[in-house]
């Protein structure tokens, strides 16, 4: 092993890593994008990691089909006996209506905040081993992604570009306890800070704390952004599940479950500006 | 099978697998995770190629397969899966070549001492610390379920790599 130690093959192996570190280091403390070879290995990657999850997906498309036809039978037989319940229940979908127009009205978020530019973009690869479901989406600095840039999908909130590189970024999302993020109820305007918690990200759901002790917040109460930090304001988060009380220091929270379903996310929208953008640079724990 | 021909030959094999792995483990679609166990696959492959590879070949490929994943890892900063895998495999190569014998038990060892300092110093660098309370459920609810799983999965590629390497391995 002394002679390993002395050999040329040593030196390498330690310049190469010497090499990495430096690296590292540099575009550590530059931080605004992705590391140069990380990205150019993300960037050829990437056809590759588009290819595969479409190939997957249809493959478990297939699998879906096939199973679909056996259970369309037991469907039918269960679907009958519904009917009579589904009467009952158009008398609550009345109320429902009314909810989903609410709904609506802050999905329709480039018709109200005309000071947005979107740029659509597509998940490429995802970390099956993060629990709290981050992603890489097909869109980079080349396509005017920024770092801590908001992801939205269709439904709500995703969570914030974290490393930009030529043509993909990756994102957190709204359930990392690396999340800070300023959140105001829609019907009382009680507010909070949506942090995420190991406990809750495993459900989907992500948790709303320093709520003050007197707050009307209510479960199917709607969330949204109260437009400090990095995010816009109006932007809908999700709905309260559950209110509680802390037993470590009696403060009330409640767990939020995300809008956006981000363990079966393909396309989302990344905020690249809107009024106020850079006003503010504070709003993840990430972004000191 | 010349010498020419066996190299093309390992050459292949190895993208092929290293890609298999790649493709399993980021296509965003399909996951080998079992409850909260994924296991990381790529961090098999380094290990596997480092028990047969030797130092230099060894920190080579584990420049690549770093290089790859952290082009395609959400869960992890910077060049954190780079660094560690250089790390890795040069240990692993050097216990192998100097301590232990190359061996199923050797595989199975390294496997689970490979994974569980990935994930240790993943969860050190990489992972939100939100409590002491959220900190230890990770630890003992996460990782150490995943780094069981990529250990059995090590094994298992271990004979998978010893017959490339048996084949077509030339130094």
């Amino acid at each position: 092993m002394r002679f390993f130690f002395r050999s040329r093959q040593f030196k390498i192996i330690i310049s190469i890593f010497a090499g990495v570190v430096v690296l590292a280091v540099i575009f550590g403390i530059m931080g605004a994008r992705m590391e140069p070879g990380a990205s150019l290995f993300g960037t050829i990657t990437a056809p590759i990691r588009e290819a595969s999850s479409e190939v997957f997906g249809s493959i478990k498309d297939l699998f879906g089909s096939m199973k679909e036809n056996n259970k369309l039978l037991l469907e039918k037989a269960e679907l009958e006996s519904e009917v009579n319940e589904l009467r009952k229940e158009v008398a609550e979908a009345e109320s429902v209506k009314e909810q989903n127009k609410l709904y609506k009205e802050f999905l329709g978020l480039k018709d109200e905040h005309p000071d947005f530019e979107l740029t659509e973009a597509y998940l490429v690869s995802r970390d099956s081993d993060d629990i709290y479901g981050s992603f890489v989406i097909n869109r980079g600095y080349a396509s005017g992604i920024h770092k801590y840039d908001p992801v939205i999908s269709s439904a709500g909130l995703v969570g914030f570009v974290t490393e930009v590189g030529v043509t993909t970024s990756k994102v957190t999302t709204i359930l990392s306890p690396d999340i800070s993020l300023g959140a105001l109820c829609v019907r009382t305007s009680d507010s909070g800070i949506i942090n995420g918690e190991y406990s809750l990200a495993d459900k989907g759901f992500t948790k709303l704390t320093n709520l003050s002790r007197n707050c009307s917040i209510a479960v199917g109460d709607y969330m949204k952004t109260s437009g400090e930090g990095i995010f816009p304001e109006g932007i809908l988060i999700g709905t309260v599940e559950t209110v509680g009380t802390d037993k470590y220091n009696s403060s009330v929270y409640a767990e939020i479950k995300p809008f956006a379903d981000i363990s079966s996310l393909k396309g989302v929208m990344v905020i690249t500006n809107f009024n106020g953008k850079g006003g503010v640079t504070v709003g993840t724990k990430g972004s000191e | 099978m010349t010498v020419k021909q066996k190299k093309v030959y390992f050459y292949l094999y190895t993208a092929l697998l290293t890609l298999v792995a790649f493709i399993l483990q980021y296509n965003g679609v399909f996951s080998l995770k079992i409850g909260t166990a994924s296991p990381m696959l790529m961090l098999s492959v380094c290990i596997c190629y480092s028990m047969f590879g030797g130092e230099l070949f060894s920190v080579i490929f584990a420049l690549c397969l770093g290089f790859l994943t952290d082009g395609a890892a959400s869960g992890t900063k910077g060049f954190f899966n780079t660094i560690v895998f250089i790390v890795l495999s040069l240990a692993v190569s050097m216990i192998v070549l100097y301590l232990f014998n190359n061996n199923f038990r050797s595989g199975l060892v390294l496997g689970i001492l490979g994974s569980a300092v990935y994930y240790i110093l993943r969860f050190i660098f990489c992972v939100p610390k939100s409590s002491l309370q959220n900190s230890v459920s990770y630890l003992l609810g996460t990782s150490m379920p995943s780094v069981i799983y990529t250990a059995i999965i090590t094994l298992g590629l271990y004979f998978l790599v010893k017959q490339i390497f048996k084949r077509y391995y030339v130094r």
